[in-house]
C-alpha cells in the first residue's frame, strides 16, 4: 500500500515537472504565433497606412488581402470604431473576399465564449448577408453573452421581425442583463412601439422592462417627460424602485412629487431608492416625506432618510457625495431593486 | 527502547493508526487541491478571459454603474500616493475614490493633503454603518473624484464602514491603502453585475503581487519575477488560492472569501447586514460568510462572483518576522469567523456553503495545517525509535511534496490562460524551481505559522500587527 502511494506521489512529482516543462514549450510556441501575428498586424497597419496617404482603396485592399481572417478580424475588433467611411468601405470589401463571414461561421462552434461573443458582435457590424443565418444559429448558443450579442447584431442590421419574439428567443440568463439596453437602443429607430409596448407590460419580467424603459428615457427626452411617471406608478418593485434612481440622475419636471410618492411605497426597497434619490435630487420640498419615514419600520429607510435630510439641511454646501449620478446618467442599471 | 517487549505491539499499532490518519489527511488535503484545479480548468475553458479591455469597456461602458473604490490607510506613507494615483486614473466612467486615513500615525493624511490639495468639506458623516467618530471629510482641488475622510482609528473593517456611509454609489470597491489597481479592474469586476444585475451581490478579483515590479505613476510598466525568494513562494501561494481554489468555488456558487484587497459589492445588501464587523481579523472571510447567510436565510437567489482576470498588485511581506505574524493573523481570523458562524458550518439549511465551504475551511483550515505539523513530528520520530518502517516516511515525504509540487505547477499553467501571464521564460523558471523549493522549509514553516495563529485564537490574542512598506520600484 505504502510502495504504491510512492508509487503515486513520485507520478504526481514527475507530472508536475514534465507539465512545467510542457509549459516553457508552451510559452516559446506563443512567442513564435505572437510574432507572426504582429508582423501581419503590421503589414494590415501598414497597407491602412499607404491608403491613407494616397487616398486609393485598391492599395488597402490588396494590403489587406495577404493578411489572415484571423489577424483581419483582430485588427477590425480594435480599429473599427477608428476607421473613416471609406476604410471601413475597403475594409469590408477585404474581408468579403478573404471570406471572413464563412470564416466566421466555420469557426464559431467550436471557438470559446470571447471569440464566439466577438464574432458575432462583428458579423453585426461587418458581415454580408451570408452572416445573417450564422447570426440566428447563434440565439440559441449555450451562453448568454453570445446570445445576447447575436441579438444586438440582428438588430443593427435590422433583421428582426417579432421584437417580442427574439427577447424570447434569447433566453432567461440572457433576458436578466443589462445589456438588454442595447438591444433596445438598437430596436428603437425601427420597433419604438413594440420596445414601448414591452417596457409597459406588467407581464413582462421586470428585467426585460427595466432596460427597455432605459432604452427608451436614455434616448428621447420625450419619453422621458411621459414615461417616468408611469415607471414610479409601475405595481413591481423593482421598475418603481429603477424609477427613482433615474429621477435622480437626469432633471424631469415632476421629479419632486413622484419621489414624494415613492418614499410612499408599500416596498422598503422602493422607499430605500426614493429616500437615497431625494437627497440627489436637492429638492427641499422633499424634507416632509422624508421626516415621515424616519420612523420607518426598516432601518436601511430610516437611515437613508436620515442622511439625504442631512444633505437637504438649510446651509448644507452643495458639491453633491460620492456615488452620486452625474447627468446625463440615463442609460445606467439599477441595482438591489428586484429582491425587494 | 524504553517500552517492555509486551508494549511494543501496542506502540507500533498506535503509531502506524497516527500516521495512516495523517496521511490520510494529507492526500485528502491534495485530493481536494486536484478538484479545485480540474474546476478552475473548466471555469477558464467555459468563459476565457476577453483580453482586449477595449471590448469590454465597447460592450459595458455606457451602462456601467456608479461605483466608489473604498481603500483604508492605517500609517501607508510609503506607498499610498502611488496607491492614490493608480486608483485615480482607472478606466471607468463614473466612480469615486475614498481613502479613509484611518488615525495614522505617520504622515499619510500630510502627504495625500499634498500631493492632491485636499480642503475640508463642511459635512457630517451620517452614520449609517457603525464607526468610530470622523474628523473631518476633504476634497481635493485637483482630483475631482477624490475623498479623504480623516477619523480615529477603528481598524479596517470600521474605516470601510465609514466610507460606505459616505458613498451614494450602487456599489463600493474595496481596496488596501497598499494597492496598485489594473487600469481596467473595475471595469473587468463590474461586468458580472451588469450580466447578473439583480442576483450578482458581490464579485471578487486576483490579486498579484508587486514585489520587485517596476511601478511608475500608479502604474505597473514591467512584469517580472522578483529575485527574493519569500515573495517569489508567495507568488505561488497566491495564484494557487485565486487562479486554482476561488475559481473553482465561485463556479458552485460557494466563494467563501473575497480578498479584502479588491472586492466589489453592492452596498444595498452590505448595508442591510450592517456593513463589516468593526475589529474583525478576517473582515474580508466574515462579510462573504454573513452575505451568504442573510441571502439564503431571507430566501433571495443570489450569486457571489470571481473574475479570473488580474485585478491589482499588491505588497507582500519580504521579511520571514513579518510573514509569519501575518499568516497567523489570517489563520486567526479564519478560525474566528468559523466560530462566529458555527451554526452555518455542516448545516444542511445552508446548502453547499455549510457543507462544503465551511467542511472545506474545516479540512483545509484547522485540520490539515494541525496534522500537518503533527505528521512532521511524530513521523519522523516514530520511525526514528522504530516503531514505523521507512516506508512511512517516505510514503508521507512523497505526499506532501510530489503533490504539492503537481499543484503548484498546475497553477501556473492555468496563470498562463489568464491575462498578463509574466513575459520571461526565466520568470517562469524561477516559479518552477520555488514550486519545487518551497516544499523543503517554507511550507513547515508556513504551517507552524497556521498553528501559531491557532494558538493566538485560543488565547483570545487579537492584533492586526504591521506590516512595514518598502514602497514600489520605479519611484511615485
Amino acid at each position: 500500500m505504502l510502495g504504491y502511494m510512492l508509487f503515486v506521489a513520485a507520478l504526481f512529482f514527475c507530472a508536475g515537472i514534465a507539465m512545467w516543462l510542457c509549459l516553457l514549450g508552451v510559452r516559446a510556441a506563443k512567442l513564435l504565433h505572437a510574432e507572426r501575428r504582429a508582423r501581419q498586424r503590421q503589414g494590415i497597419l501598414a497597407a491602412m497606412t499607404r491608403f491613407r496617404m494616397a487616398g486609393d482603396p485598391r492599395r488597402l485592399v490588396d494590403g489587406l488581402r495577404q493578411a489572415e481572417p484571423a489577424a483581419l478580424i483582430q485588427i477590425a475588433s480594435r480599429l473599427l470604431p477608428l476607421f473613416t467611411r471609406a476604410e471601413r468601405e475597403a475594409f469590408e470589401e477585404a474581408l468579403a473576399r478573404r471570406r471572413v463571414a464563412r470564416f466566421i461561421a466555420e469557426r464559431i462552434a467550436r471557438a470559446d465564449e470571447a471569440k464566439r461573443t466577438l464574432y458575432c458582435e462583428l458579423l453585426g457590424v461587418l458581415g454580408s448577408e451570408r452572416s445573417i443565418p450564422t447570426l440566428q444559429h447563434a440565439l440559441s448558443d449555450r451562453s448568454p453573452a453570445v446570445r445576447i450579442a447575436a441579438a444586438i447584431s440582428l438588430a443593427q442590421r435590422g433583421e428582426v421581425d417579432d421584437v417580442r419574439e427574439l427577447v424570447a428567443r434569447i433566453g432567461p440568463a440572457a433576458r436578466r442583463s443589462s445589456r438588454l439596453t442595447y438591444l433596445f437602443d438598437a430596436l428603437l429607430a425601427a420597433h419604438g412601439d413594440e420596445v414601448r409596448a414591452i417596457a409597459s407590460d406588467p407581464s413582462i419580467e421586470p428585467r426585460v422592462r427595466i432596460s427597455a424603459f432605459v432604452a427608451l428615457t436614455g434616448v428621447s427626452e420625450a419619453d422621458h417627460r411621459a414615461l417616468l411617471p408611469d415607471m414610479a406608478a409601475d405595481p413591481s418593485p423593482s421598475v418603481a424602485a429603477a424609477s427613482a434612481r433615474l429621477l435622480a440622475e437626469r432633471p424631469h419636471p415632476d421629479a419632486g412629487p413622484l419621489i414624494a410618492r415613492l418614499i410612499e411605497s408599500p416596498y422598503p426597497s422602493v422607499r430605500r431608492e426614493a429616500a437615497e434619490a431625494a437627497s440627489q435630487l436637492g429638492d427641499t420640498g422633499l424634507r416632509p416625506a422624508l421626516r415621515r419615514v424616519l420612523g420607518d419600520r426598516d432601518p436601511l429607510v430610516q437611515a437613508s432618510a436620515a442622511r439625504s435630510l442631512v444633505h437637504l439641511a438649510d446651509g448644507a454646501p452643495a458639491g453633491g457625495a460620492p456615488g452620486v449620478a452625474r447627468a446625463p446618467a440615463l442609460d445606467r442599471p439599477i441595482f438591489g431593486a428586484s429582491n425587494g | 527502547m524504553f517500552w517492555g517487549s509486551g508494549d511494543a505491539a501496542a506502540w507500533i499499532g498506535l503509531a502506524q493508526a497516527v500516521t495512516v490518519i495523517i496521511i490520510v489527511s494529507a492526500l485528502l488535503q491534495n485530493l481536494l487541491h486536484i478538484v479545485q484545479l480540474a474546476a478552475a480548468a473548466g471555469a477558464i475553458r467555459a468563459r476565457p478571459p476577453v483580453v482586449d479591455p477595449a471590448l469590454i469597456r465597447e460592450r459595458y461602458g455606457r451602462i456601467a454603474p456608479s461605483i466608489s473604490v473604498i481603500a483604508p490607510a492605517f500609517n501607508e506613507e510609503v506607498t499610498i500616493i502611488a496607491s492614490a494615483h493608480s486608483m485615480l486614473s482607472l478606466r471607468y466612467p463614473h466612480y469615486d475614490v475614498i481613502i479613509v486615513n484611518d488615525g495614522s500615525t505617520d504622515s499619510t493624511l500630510e502627504r495625500l493633503r499634498d500631493e492632491f490639495k485636499l480642503v475640508k468639506v463642511q459635512q457630517p458623516l451620517a452614520l449609517l454603518l457603525p464607526h468610530r467618530p470622523a474628523r473631518a471629510i476633504y476634497r481635493s482641488l485637483v482630483a475631482e473624484h477624490l475623498w479623504v475622510i480623516d477619523k480615529e482609528n477603528g481598524g479596517k473593517a470600521d474605516a470601510q464602514n465609514a466610507a460606505i456611509s459616505l458613498s451614494h454609489a450602487a456599489l463600493f470597491c474595496v481596496v488596501d491603502g497598499d494597492t496598485i489597481l489594473e487600469p481596467d479592474a473595475l471595469m473587468r469586476a463590474v461586468v458580472p453585475f451588469l450580466d447578473e444585475p439583480d442576483r450578482t451581490i458581490a464579485v471578487g478579483g486576483t490579486l498579484r503581487i508587486a514585489n520587485g515590479l517596476d511601478v511608475r505613476d500608479g502604474r505597473v510598466r514591467e512584469l517580472r519575477v522578483t529575485d527574493r525568494f519569500l515573495p517569489r513562494v508567495q507568488i505561488l501561494e497566491y495564484l494557487r488560492s485565486f487562479v486554482m481554489s476561488r475559481l473553482a468555488w465561485s463556479r458552485i456558487n460557494a466563494l467563501m472569501i473575497i480578498s479584502g484587497a479588491f472586492g466589489l459589492f453592492r452596498r444595498d445588501v452590505v448595508m442591510e447586514i450592517g456593513g463589516y464587523t468593526q475589529g474583525s481579523l478576517g473582515e474580508d472571510l466574515d462579510i462573504v460568510i454573513r452575505l451568504h447567510a442573510h441571502m439564503i436565510e431571507s430566501g433571495r437567489e443570489y450569486r457571489i462572483g470571481f473574475v479570473p482576470e488580474p485585478m491589482c498588485w499588491t505588497e507582500v511581506p519580504e521579511s520571514l518576522r513579518v510573514l509569519a505574524r501575518q499568516r497567523a493573523r489570517w489563520q486567526n481570523g479564519a478560525l474566528e469567523c468559523f466560530f462566529s458562524n458555527l451554526k452555518m458550518a455542516l448545516n444542511p439549511r445552508y446548502g453547499r456553503i455549510g457543507m462544503l465551504g465551511f467542511g472545506h475551511i474545516l479540512v483545509m483550515d484547522i485540520v490539515s495545517p494541525l496534522l500537518e505539523v503533527i505528521g512532521y513530528l511524530t513521523i519522523p520520530l516514530f520511525w526514528y525509535v522504530g516503531l514505523l518502517s521507512y516506508e512511512y516516511l517516505i510514503g508521507y515525504a512523497a505526499i506532501v511534496f510530489g503533490l504539492g509540487t503537481f499543484t503548484s505547477i498546475a497553477s501556473l499553467i492555468l496563470a498562463e490562460f489568464q491575462l498578463r501571464p509574466y513575459p520571461h521564460v526565466s520568470d517562469l523558471a524561477k516559479l518552477g524551481s520555488a514550486a519545487v523549493l518551497e516544499n523543503f522549509g517554507y511550507r513547515q514553516l508556513h504551517n507552524l505559522w497556521r498553528v501559531w495563529g491557532m494558538w493566538q485564537y485560543l488565547t483570545a490574542q487579537h492584533a492586526w500587527g504591521e506590516m512595514p512598506r518598502i514602497g514600489f520600484a520605479g519611484g511615485r
